[in-house]
Protein backbone atom coordinates (compact mmCIF):
# COMPACT_ATOMS: atom_id res chain seq x y z
CA UNK A 1 0.00 0.00 0.00
CA UNK A 2 2.26 2.71 -1.29
CA UNK A 3 -0.24 5.40 -0.31
CA UNK A 4 0.59 4.87 3.33
CA UNK A 5 4.27 5.40 3.09
CA UNK A 6 4.99 8.04 0.46
CA UNK A 7 4.79 11.84 0.59
CA UNK A 8 2.65 13.53 3.25
CA UNK A 9 -0.19 14.52 0.85
CA UNK A 10 -0.71 11.18 -0.82
CA UNK A 11 -4.42 10.62 -0.28
CA UNK A 12 -5.80 12.53 -3.26
CA UNK A 13 -6.94 9.44 -5.10
CA UNK A 14 -8.11 7.76 -1.92
CA UNK A 15 -10.61 10.46 -1.08
CA UNK A 16 -12.91 9.59 -3.96
CA UNK A 17 -12.79 5.93 -3.00
CA UNK A 18 -13.43 6.96 0.60
CA UNK A 19 -16.63 8.72 -0.42
CA UNK A 20 -17.67 5.60 -2.29
CA UNK A 21 -16.93 3.40 0.71
CA UNK A 22 -14.46 1.50 -1.44
CA UNK A 23 -11.29 1.84 0.60
CA UNK A 24 -9.38 -1.29 1.33
CA UNK A 25 -8.21 -2.41 4.73
CA UNK A 26 -5.73 0.02 6.21
CA UNK A 27 -6.49 2.82 3.79
CA UNK A 28 -9.35 4.20 5.85
CA UNK A 29 -7.18 4.78 8.91
CA UNK A 30 -4.60 6.47 6.75
CA UNK A 31 -7.12 8.83 5.16
CA UNK A 32 -8.73 9.74 8.47
CA UNK A 33 -5.37 10.29 10.13
CA UNK A 34 -4.14 12.47 7.29
CA UNK A 35 -7.30 14.53 7.11
CA UNK A 36 -6.89 15.27 10.78
CA UNK A 37 -3.81 17.33 10.16
CA UNK A 38 -3.71 18.60 6.58
CA UNK A 39 -5.63 21.78 5.81
CA UNK A 40 -5.16 21.50 2.05
CA UNK A 41 -6.54 18.01 1.94
CA UNK A 42 -9.46 18.90 4.20
CA UNK A 43 -10.36 21.67 1.76
CA UNK A 44 -10.04 19.39 -1.23
CA UNK A 45 -12.06 16.72 0.54
CA UNK A 46 -14.86 19.19 1.17
CA UNK A 47 -14.92 20.30 -2.46
CA UNK A 48 -15.00 16.73 -3.62
CA UNK A 49 -17.75 15.80 -1.21
CA UNK A 50 -19.84 18.78 -2.23
CA UNK A 51 -19.39 18.00 -5.92
CA UNK A 52 -20.33 14.36 -5.45
CA UNK A 53 -23.34 15.27 -3.35
CA UNK A 54 -24.42 17.83 -5.90
CA UNK A 55 -24.21 15.31 -8.72
CA UNK A 56 -26.34 12.80 -6.90
CA UNK A 57 -29.00 15.30 -5.96
CA UNK A 58 -29.32 17.01 -9.31
CA UNK A 59 -32.96 16.79 -10.30
CA UNK A 60 -33.77 15.23 -13.61
CA UNK A 61 -36.01 18.07 -14.73
CA UNK A 62 -37.27 18.55 -18.21
CA UNK A 63 -35.76 21.76 -19.53
CA UNK A 64 -37.60 23.60 -22.30
CA UNK A 65 -35.63 23.30 -25.49
CA UNK A 66 -35.38 27.08 -25.89
CA UNK A 67 -33.72 27.37 -22.49
CA UNK A 68 -31.27 24.57 -23.06
CA UNK A 69 -27.67 25.74 -23.42
CA UNK A 70 -26.11 25.64 -26.85
CA UNK A 71 -22.85 24.12 -25.67
CA UNK A 72 -21.91 21.16 -23.54
CA UNK A 73 -19.04 20.21 -21.31
CA UNK A 74 -16.94 17.19 -22.21
CA UNK A 75 -13.87 16.10 -20.24
CA UNK A 76 -14.63 18.81 -17.66
CA UNK A 77 -17.48 16.64 -16.38
CA UNK A 78 -15.06 13.97 -15.31
CA UNK A 79 -12.81 16.51 -13.63
CA UNK A 80 -15.87 18.04 -12.00
CA UNK A 81 -16.80 14.68 -10.59
CA UNK A 82 -13.42 14.44 -8.94
CA UNK A 83 -13.52 17.99 -7.62
CA UNK A 84 -10.38 18.80 -9.58
CA UNK A 85 -11.58 21.86 -11.44
CA UNK A 86 -10.52 25.32 -10.34
CA UNK A 87 -13.22 26.96 -8.24
CA UNK A 88 -14.41 29.27 -11.02
CA UNK A 89 -14.70 26.45 -13.53
CA UNK A 90 -16.38 24.25 -10.92
CA UNK A 91 -19.01 26.92 -10.46
CA UNK A 92 -19.51 27.27 -14.21
CA UNK A 93 -20.07 23.55 -14.64
CA UNK A 94 -22.42 23.44 -11.69
CA UNK A 95 -24.48 26.31 -13.11
CA UNK A 96 -24.53 24.68 -16.52
CA UNK A 97 -25.79 21.45 -15.04
CA UNK A 98 -28.83 23.22 -13.65
CA UNK A 99 -30.15 23.79 -17.13
CA UNK A 100 -28.51 21.13 -19.30
CA UNK A 101 -30.30 17.83 -19.17
CA UNK A 102 -27.87 16.21 -21.57
CA UNK A 103 -24.83 17.04 -19.48
CA UNK A 104 -26.63 15.89 -16.35
CA UNK A 105 -27.40 12.58 -18.01
CA UNK A 106 -23.80 12.21 -19.06
CA UNK A 107 -22.61 13.11 -15.58
CA UNK A 108 -24.85 10.52 -13.98
CA UNK A 109 -23.69 7.94 -16.48
CA UNK A 110 -20.07 8.86 -15.87
CA UNK A 111 -20.55 8.65 -12.13
CA UNK A 112 -22.15 5.23 -12.44
CA UNK A 113 -19.39 4.00 -14.72
CA UNK A 114 -16.68 5.14 -12.36
CA UNK A 115 -18.42 3.56 -9.41
CA UNK A 116 -18.61 0.35 -11.43
CA UNK A 117 -14.93 0.49 -12.27
CA UNK A 118 -14.02 1.11 -8.66
CA UNK A 119 -16.05 -1.89 -7.65
CA UNK A 120 -13.98 -4.15 -9.89
CA UNK A 121 -11.81 -6.35 -7.72
CA UNK A 122 -8.15 -5.54 -7.47
CA UNK A 123 -8.21 -2.46 -9.68
CA UNK A 124 -5.70 0.27 -9.00
CA UNK A 125 -7.68 3.48 -8.33
CA UNK A 126 -4.79 5.77 -9.28
CA UNK A 127 -5.12 4.73 -12.91
CA UNK A 128 -8.42 6.55 -13.01
CA UNK A 129 -7.36 9.46 -10.88
CA UNK A 130 -4.21 9.96 -12.94
CA UNK A 131 -6.36 11.11 -15.83
CA UNK A 132 -6.71 14.58 -14.41
CA UNK A 133 -3.21 14.97 -13.13
CA UNK A 134 -1.65 16.28 -16.29
CA UNK A 135 -4.45 18.68 -16.95
CA UNK A 136 -4.54 20.30 -13.58
CA UNK A 137 -1.00 19.75 -12.37
CA UNK A 138 -2.31 18.05 -9.31
CA UNK A 139 -0.53 18.52 -6.06
CA UNK A 140 -0.69 14.95 -4.96
CA UNK A 141 0.98 11.86 -6.19
CA UNK A 142 -0.61 8.51 -5.82
CA UNK A 143 -0.03 4.84 -5.97
CA UNK A 144 0.63 4.77 -9.66
CA UNK A 145 3.84 3.02 -8.87
CA UNK A 146 1.85 -0.08 -8.08
CA UNK A 147 0.44 -0.10 -11.59
CA UNK A 148 3.94 0.32 -12.97
CA UNK A 149 5.13 -2.51 -10.77
CA UNK A 150 2.29 -4.65 -12.06
CA UNK A 151 3.28 -3.82 -15.62
CA UNK A 152 6.85 -4.71 -14.86
CA UNK A 153 5.72 -8.01 -13.40
CA UNK A 154 3.73 -8.87 -16.48
CA UNK A 155 6.62 -7.84 -18.68
CA UNK A 156 8.92 -10.08 -16.73
CA UNK A 157 6.48 -12.92 -17.17
CA UNK A 158 6.46 -12.34 -20.89
CA UNK A 159 9.96 -13.58 -21.47
CA UNK A 160 9.70 -17.07 -22.74
CA UNK A 161 12.38 -19.62 -23.25
CA UNK A 162 11.79 -22.20 -25.91
CA UNK A 163 13.66 -25.39 -25.31
CA UNK A 164 13.53 -28.52 -27.36
CA UNK A 165 12.87 -31.27 -24.91
CA UNK A 166 15.07 -34.30 -25.05
CA UNK A 167 17.27 -33.12 -27.88
CA UNK A 168 20.59 -31.45 -28.25
CA UNK A 169 19.07 -28.36 -29.87
CA UNK A 170 20.26 -25.32 -27.90
CA UNK A 171 17.60 -23.35 -26.07
CA UNK A 172 16.25 -20.34 -27.91
CA UNK A 173 15.02 -17.37 -25.95
CA UNK A 174 12.12 -15.47 -27.48
CA UNK A 175 9.46 -13.21 -26.09
CA UNK A 176 5.72 -13.12 -26.49
CA UNK A 177 6.04 -10.13 -28.80
CA UNK A 178 6.80 -12.42 -31.71
CA UNK A 179 3.50 -14.20 -31.32
CA UNK A 180 1.54 -11.13 -30.32
CA UNK A 181 2.80 -9.07 -33.24
CA UNK A 182 1.82 -11.74 -35.73
CA UNK A 183 -1.61 -12.07 -34.16
CA UNK A 184 -2.11 -8.31 -34.19
CA UNK A 185 -0.95 -7.97 -37.80
CA UNK A 186 -3.62 -10.45 -38.85
CA UNK A 187 -6.23 -8.93 -36.54
CA UNK A 188 -5.58 -5.46 -37.97
CA UNK A 189 -7.48 -6.36 -41.12
CA UNK A 190 -10.54 -7.37 -39.10
CA UNK A 191 -13.36 -5.02 -38.21
CA UNK A 192 -14.04 -6.74 -34.92
CA UNK A 193 -14.39 -5.56 -31.38
CA UNK A 194 -10.86 -5.09 -30.10
CA UNK A 195 -10.32 -1.43 -29.33
CA UNK A 196 -6.58 -1.48 -28.77
CA UNK A 197 -5.14 -4.07 -31.10
CA UNK A 198 -1.66 -2.75 -30.69
CA UNK A 199 -0.05 -3.80 -27.48
CA UNK A 200 0.13 -7.02 -25.57
CA UNK A 201 0.94 -7.47 -21.92
CA UNK A 202 2.31 -4.11 -20.92
CA UNK A 203 5.75 -3.38 -22.22
CA UNK A 204 6.55 -6.80 -23.54
CA UNK A 205 10.28 -6.66 -23.73
CA UNK A 206 12.67 -9.53 -23.45
CA UNK B 1 -56.76 22.08 -49.31
CA UNK B 2 -55.00 24.75 -51.29
CA UNK B 3 -51.71 24.11 -52.99
CA UNK B 4 -49.96 26.45 -50.54
CA UNK B 5 -51.39 24.64 -47.49
CA UNK B 6 -50.62 21.31 -49.08
CA UNK B 7 -47.00 22.37 -49.52
CA UNK B 8 -46.81 23.60 -45.90
CA UNK B 9 -48.22 20.35 -44.56
CA UNK B 10 -45.91 18.34 -46.79
CA UNK B 11 -42.95 20.42 -45.68
CA UNK B 12 -43.91 19.94 -42.06
CA UNK B 13 -44.19 16.18 -42.49
CA UNK B 14 -40.85 16.06 -44.26
CA UNK B 15 -39.32 18.13 -41.46
CA UNK B 16 -40.75 15.80 -38.84
CA UNK B 17 -39.46 12.81 -40.75
CA UNK B 18 -36.01 14.36 -40.97
CA UNK B 19 -36.00 15.23 -37.25
CA UNK B 20 -37.21 11.79 -36.35
CA UNK B 21 -34.39 10.14 -38.27
CA UNK B 22 -31.66 12.68 -37.61
CA UNK B 23 -30.12 10.63 -34.79
CA UNK B 24 -28.37 8.33 -35.25
CA UNK B 25 -26.59 9.92 -38.18
CA UNK B 26 -23.85 7.37 -38.77
CA UNK B 27 -24.24 5.90 -42.21
CA UNK B 28 -24.66 2.33 -41.03
CA UNK B 29 -27.53 -0.10 -41.15
CA UNK B 30 -26.36 -3.15 -39.27
CA UNK B 31 -23.73 -4.20 -36.76
CA UNK B 32 -21.24 -5.13 -39.45
CA UNK B 33 -21.59 -1.64 -40.94
CA UNK B 34 -21.05 0.01 -37.58
CA UNK B 35 -17.93 -2.05 -36.91
CA UNK B 36 -16.47 -1.23 -40.31
CA UNK B 37 -17.29 2.46 -39.90
CA UNK B 38 -15.47 2.40 -36.56
CA UNK B 39 -12.51 0.68 -38.16
CA UNK B 40 -12.11 3.55 -40.62
CA UNK B 41 -12.76 6.37 -38.12
CA UNK B 42 -10.33 9.22 -37.66
CA UNK B 43 -9.82 10.37 -34.09
CA UNK B 44 -7.35 10.69 -31.28
CA UNK B 45 -7.29 10.86 -27.51
CA UNK B 46 -6.71 8.83 -24.40
CA UNK B 47 -8.53 5.63 -23.73
CA UNK B 48 -8.70 3.55 -20.59
CA UNK B 49 -9.23 -0.19 -20.94
CA UNK B 50 -10.15 -2.32 -17.95
CA UNK B 51 -10.45 -6.10 -17.94
CA UNK B 52 -11.53 -8.26 -15.05
CA UNK B 53 -10.81 -11.96 -15.10
CA UNK B 54 -11.37 -14.36 -12.22
CA UNK B 55 -11.50 -11.54 -9.72
CA UNK B 56 -8.34 -9.84 -10.93
CA UNK B 57 -8.50 -6.55 -12.81
CA UNK B 58 -6.05 -5.04 -15.23
CA UNK B 59 -6.30 -1.42 -16.33
CA UNK B 60 -4.26 0.70 -18.66
CA UNK B 61 -4.49 4.08 -20.34
CA UNK B 62 -3.48 4.35 -23.99
CA UNK B 63 -2.94 7.45 -26.06
CA UNK B 64 -4.20 6.63 -29.53
CA UNK B 65 -4.26 8.33 -32.91
CA UNK B 66 -6.53 6.48 -35.30
CA UNK B 67 -6.31 7.77 -38.84
CA UNK B 68 -8.16 5.61 -41.28
CA UNK B 69 -6.45 2.26 -41.37
CA UNK B 70 -3.55 3.11 -39.07
CA UNK B 71 -3.55 3.27 -35.30
CA UNK B 72 -0.64 4.76 -33.40
CA UNK B 73 -0.43 3.95 -29.71
CA UNK B 74 1.44 5.90 -27.06
CA UNK B 75 3.29 8.22 -29.41
CA UNK B 76 4.67 5.57 -31.72
CA UNK B 77 5.42 2.89 -29.15
CA UNK B 78 3.28 0.69 -31.31
CA UNK B 79 1.79 1.23 -34.75
CA UNK B 80 -0.80 -0.92 -36.42
CA UNK B 81 -1.35 -0.43 -40.10
CA UNK B 82 -3.79 -2.27 -42.26
CA UNK B 83 -2.05 -5.62 -42.70
CA UNK B 84 1.21 -4.27 -41.42
CA UNK B 85 2.33 -3.99 -37.85
CA UNK B 86 5.41 -2.12 -36.76
CA UNK B 87 5.98 -3.04 -33.16
CA UNK B 88 8.93 -0.71 -32.83
CA UNK B 89 10.98 1.62 -35.01
CA UNK B 90 12.89 -0.39 -37.55
CA UNK B 91 10.47 -3.04 -38.63
CA UNK B 92 7.45 -5.18 -38.00
CA UNK B 93 5.22 -7.82 -39.51
CA UNK B 94 3.58 -7.70 -42.93
CA UNK B 95 0.59 -9.80 -43.92
CA UNK B 96 0.13 -9.89 -47.68
CA UNK B 97 -2.81 -12.33 -47.86
CA UNK B 98 -5.89 -12.94 -45.78
CA UNK B 99 -9.43 -14.22 -46.09
CA UNK B 100 -12.32 -11.87 -45.63
CA UNK B 101 -14.42 -12.85 -42.65
CA UNK B 102 -18.10 -12.23 -42.07
CA UNK B 103 -19.80 -11.40 -38.80
CA UNK B 104 -21.30 -14.50 -37.22
CA UNK B 105 -25.08 -14.67 -37.40
CA UNK B 106 -25.16 -15.47 -33.70
CA UNK B 107 -24.86 -11.73 -33.04
CA UNK B 108 -27.78 -9.34 -33.34
CA UNK B 109 -28.11 -5.66 -32.55
CA UNK B 110 -30.82 -3.69 -30.75
CA UNK B 111 -32.11 -0.48 -32.25
CA UNK B 112 -29.36 2.16 -31.75
CA UNK B 113 -30.06 4.69 -29.02
CA UNK B 114 -29.00 8.34 -29.19
CA UNK B 115 -26.79 9.31 -26.24
CA UNK B 116 -24.14 11.88 -25.35
CA UNK B 117 -20.59 11.04 -24.42
CA UNK B 118 -17.75 13.46 -23.73
CA UNK B 119 -20.13 16.22 -24.71
CA UNK B 120 -20.61 14.72 -28.16
CA UNK B 121 -23.52 13.26 -30.05
CA UNK B 122 -23.27 9.50 -29.99
CA UNK B 123 -25.24 6.31 -30.49
CA UNK B 124 -25.24 3.30 -28.19
CA UNK B 125 -25.51 -0.14 -29.74
CA UNK B 126 -26.37 -3.22 -27.74
CA UNK B 127 -24.97 -6.42 -29.22
CA UNK B 128 -26.76 -9.61 -28.28
CA UNK B 129 -25.75 -13.21 -28.58
CA UNK B 130 -29.03 -15.06 -28.47
CA UNK B 131 -30.80 -13.69 -25.40
CA UNK B 132 -27.56 -12.64 -23.73
CA UNK B 133 -26.24 -9.10 -23.84
CA UNK B 134 -22.71 -9.60 -25.12
CA UNK B 135 -21.56 -6.00 -25.58
CA UNK B 136 -22.44 -2.35 -25.85
CA UNK B 137 -20.65 0.11 -28.10
CA UNK B 138 -21.00 3.89 -27.97
CA UNK B 139 -20.01 5.41 -31.29
CA UNK B 140 -19.36 9.07 -32.00
CA UNK B 141 -21.84 10.29 -34.58
CA UNK B 142 -19.45 12.69 -36.31
CA UNK B 143 -16.48 10.36 -36.68
CA UNK B 144 -17.88 6.85 -36.03
CA UNK B 145 -15.14 6.40 -33.44
CA UNK B 146 -15.82 4.00 -30.57
CA UNK B 147 -16.11 6.27 -27.52
CA UNK B 148 -16.89 3.50 -25.07
CA UNK B 149 -17.33 -0.25 -25.13
CA UNK B 150 -18.43 -2.88 -22.67
CA UNK B 151 -18.05 -6.62 -23.13
CA UNK B 152 -19.91 -9.07 -20.92
CA UNK B 153 -19.24 -12.69 -20.10
CA UNK B 154 -21.80 -15.43 -20.50
CA UNK B 155 -23.33 -14.63 -17.11
CA UNK B 156 -23.87 -11.00 -18.01
CA UNK B 157 -21.04 -9.72 -15.81
CA UNK B 158 -18.83 -6.93 -17.12
CA UNK B 159 -15.61 -8.43 -18.44
CA UNK B 160 -13.98 -5.57 -20.32
CA UNK B 161 -14.70 -1.84 -20.21
CA UNK B 162 -13.17 0.80 -22.38
CA UNK B 163 -13.83 4.49 -22.66
CA UNK B 164 -12.19 7.52 -24.19
CA UNK B 165 -11.11 9.96 -21.49
CA UNK B 166 -10.65 12.83 -23.90
CA UNK B 167 -11.33 13.01 -27.59
CA UNK B 168 -9.93 14.82 -30.60
CA UNK B 169 -11.96 14.59 -33.80
CA UNK B 170 -9.16 16.06 -35.87
CA UNK B 171 -5.87 14.62 -34.65
CA UNK B 172 -2.56 15.38 -36.27
CA UNK B 173 -1.43 12.17 -37.94
CA UNK B 174 1.61 10.50 -36.47
CA UNK B 175 4.34 10.51 -39.09
CA UNK B 176 6.07 7.16 -39.29
CA UNK B 177 9.71 7.54 -40.22
CA UNK B 178 10.71 4.53 -42.25
CA UNK B 179 14.33 3.78 -42.95
CA UNK B 180 16.08 1.81 -45.64
CA UNK B 181 17.24 -0.69 -43.04
CA UNK B 182 13.78 -1.42 -41.66
CA UNK B 183 13.15 -5.14 -41.45
CA UNK B 184 9.74 -6.67 -41.98
CA UNK B 185 8.78 -10.28 -41.51
CA UNK B 186 6.27 -11.50 -44.05
CA UNK B 187 3.56 -13.87 -42.86
CA UNK B 188 3.46 -16.74 -45.33
CA UNK B 189 0.21 -18.69 -45.75
CA UNK B 190 0.41 -22.43 -45.17
CA UNK B 191 -1.97 -25.37 -45.19
CA UNK B 192 -0.13 -27.25 -42.48
CA UNK B 193 -2.43 -26.71 -39.50
CA UNK B 194 -3.93 -29.72 -37.81
CA UNK B 195 -6.32 -27.56 -35.82
CA UNK B 196 -10.08 -27.77 -36.42
CA UNK B 197 -11.76 -25.62 -39.06
CA UNK B 198 -14.22 -24.30 -36.49
CA UNK B 199 -14.21 -24.02 -32.71
CA UNK B 200 -17.16 -22.89 -30.61
CA UNK B 201 -18.58 -20.75 -33.39
CA UNK B 202 -15.24 -19.32 -34.46
CA UNK B 203 -13.99 -20.05 -37.95
CA UNK B 204 -10.37 -20.71 -38.81
CA UNK B 205 -9.90 -18.00 -41.40
CA UNK B 206 -6.22 -18.37 -42.25
CA UNK B 207 -3.13 -20.36 -41.44
CA UNK B 208 0.42 -19.00 -41.61
CA UNK B 209 3.94 -19.99 -40.80
CA UNK B 210 4.59 -18.63 -37.31
CA UNK B 211 7.59 -17.56 -35.25
CA UNK B 212 10.13 -20.21 -34.26
CA UNK B 213 8.79 -22.77 -36.73
CA UNK B 214 5.34 -22.67 -35.21
CA UNK B 215 2.11 -22.81 -37.20
CA UNK B 216 -0.27 -19.90 -36.77
CA UNK B 217 -4.03 -20.44 -37.11
CA UNK B 218 -6.24 -17.34 -36.97
CA UNK B 219 -9.85 -17.72 -35.84
CA UNK B 220 -12.63 -15.14 -35.84
CA UNK B 221 -16.39 -14.84 -35.50
CA UNK B 222 -16.33 -11.30 -36.87
CA UNK B 223 -16.56 -9.71 -33.43
CA UNK B 224 -13.77 -11.35 -31.42
CA UNK B 225 -10.68 -13.12 -32.68
CA UNK B 226 -7.77 -15.18 -31.53
CA UNK B 227 -4.69 -16.89 -32.87
CA UNK B 228 -3.34 -20.31 -31.94
CA UNK B 229 0.33 -21.01 -32.40
CA UNK B 230 1.15 -24.69 -32.61
CA UNK B 231 4.79 -25.19 -31.65
CA UNK B 232 6.94 -27.70 -33.48
CA UNK B 233 7.04 -31.21 -32.09
CA UNK B 234 9.18 -31.44 -29.01
CA UNK B 235 9.32 -27.69 -28.40
CA UNK B 236 8.06 -26.33 -25.12
CA UNK B 237 7.65 -22.88 -23.67
CA UNK B 238 9.21 -22.20 -20.33
CA UNK B 239 9.71 -19.24 -18.06
CA UNK B 240 6.04 -18.56 -17.45
CA UNK B 241 6.70 -18.18 -13.76
CA UNK B 242 4.18 -15.39 -13.29
CA UNK B 243 1.46 -16.97 -15.39
CA UNK B 244 -1.58 -18.20 -13.51
CA UNK B 245 -2.17 -21.93 -13.58
CA UNK B 246 -5.86 -22.40 -14.30
CA UNK B 247 -8.01 -25.46 -14.72
CA UNK B 248 -10.52 -25.58 -17.54
CA UNK B 249 -12.59 -28.70 -18.10
CA UNK B 250 -10.32 -30.65 -15.78
CA UNK B 251 -7.15 -29.70 -17.67
CA UNK B 252 -4.41 -27.28 -16.69
CA UNK B 253 -3.43 -24.21 -18.67
CA UNK B 254 -1.06 -21.31 -18.06
CA UNK B 255 -2.67 -17.89 -18.49
CA UNK B 256 -1.56 -14.28 -18.74
CA UNK B 257 -4.10 -11.46 -18.89
CA UNK B 258 -3.58 -7.83 -19.87
CA UNK B 259 -6.09 -5.00 -20.09
CA UNK B 260 -6.84 -5.85 -23.70
CA UNK B 261 -5.90 -9.44 -24.31
CA UNK B 262 -5.19 -12.92 -23.05
CA UNK B 263 -2.45 -15.49 -23.56
CA UNK B 264 -3.09 -19.16 -22.79
CA UNK B 265 -0.43 -21.87 -23.05
CA UNK B 266 -0.83 -25.61 -22.77
CA UNK B 267 0.96 -28.79 -23.68
CA UNK B 268 -0.71 -31.67 -25.41
CA UNK B 269 0.89 -33.88 -28.02
CA UNK B 270 2.55 -30.62 -28.99
CA UNK B 271 2.49 -27.26 -27.23
CA UNK B 272 0.04 -24.47 -28.05
CA UNK B 273 -0.22 -20.75 -27.35
CA UNK B 274 -3.52 -18.89 -27.76
CA UNK B 275 -3.49 -15.10 -28.12
CA UNK B 276 -6.73 -13.18 -28.36
CA UNK B 277 -9.42 -10.96 -26.95
CA UNK B 278 -12.32 -13.36 -26.54
CA UNK B 279 -14.49 -13.33 -23.40
CA UNK B 280 -14.08 -15.97 -20.67
CA UNK B 281 -17.05 -18.17 -21.57
CA UNK B 282 -16.03 -18.21 -25.22
CA UNK B 283 -12.48 -19.10 -24.24
CA UNK B 284 -13.69 -22.03 -22.19
CA UNK B 285 -15.82 -23.31 -25.07
CA UNK B 286 -12.97 -22.86 -27.55
CA UNK B 287 -10.45 -24.70 -25.38
CA UNK B 288 -12.88 -27.60 -25.04
CA UNK B 289 -12.86 -28.06 -28.81
CA UNK B 290 -9.10 -27.83 -29.30
CA UNK B 291 -6.40 -30.45 -28.64
CA UNK B 292 -6.35 -31.09 -24.91
CA UNK B 293 -3.47 -30.76 -22.49
CA UNK B 294 -1.85 -33.93 -21.30
CA UNK B 295 -3.03 -35.32 -18.00
CA UNK B 296 -2.13 -33.73 -14.75
CA UNK B 297 0.70 -36.18 -14.34
CA UNK B 298 2.99 -34.64 -16.95
CA UNK B 299 6.47 -33.68 -15.93
CA UNK B 300 6.12 -29.90 -16.02
CA UNK B 301 2.89 -29.97 -14.05
CA UNK B 302 4.45 -32.19 -11.43
CA UNK B 303 7.48 -29.96 -11.20
CA UNK B 304 5.29 -26.87 -11.02
CA UNK B 305 3.20 -28.29 -8.22
CA UNK B 306 6.25 -29.61 -6.46
CA UNK B 307 7.87 -26.19 -6.42
CA UNK B 308 4.90 -23.89 -6.02
CA UNK B 309 2.32 -26.19 -4.48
Amino acid sequence: MAGMTSSPCDIGELMSAYLDGELQAGELDHVVEHLGGCTDCILEFRHLKEARAAVRTLPRLEVPELLAPSFHFGPELSAYLDGELPTEEQTQVFSHLQTCEECRDELHELDAARAAIRSLPGLEPPVLIEVHRGRHEARHFGRRGRAVALAAGVAAAAVIAVGVAGSSTPETTIDLDSFTNQHVARASVEAGFTVIPAVGPVGLEP
Amino acid sequence: MSTARHLIVTAALVTLAVVATAVPAIAAEDLDDYLREAEQAEYGGRRIVVTVWDGESQAEIFTVIHTGDTMTVNGGESIVGYGKLAGAPGGGVVIPEWSSSALSDRYTMDQPEAVRRLGREAVRIVVREGDTKRATIVLDVETSAPLATEVFDGDGALFRYSTMLDFDADPAPYVVARGADDEYEVMLPTEASSLPATAAGYRRADTYAGPNDSVHAFYTDGLFYFSIFELPEGARLGGLDDAAVVEVGGSEYRRLVSSDGIWVYWEGETAYLLVGDLPPDHLEQVLAELPQPKGKGNLISRLWRGIFG
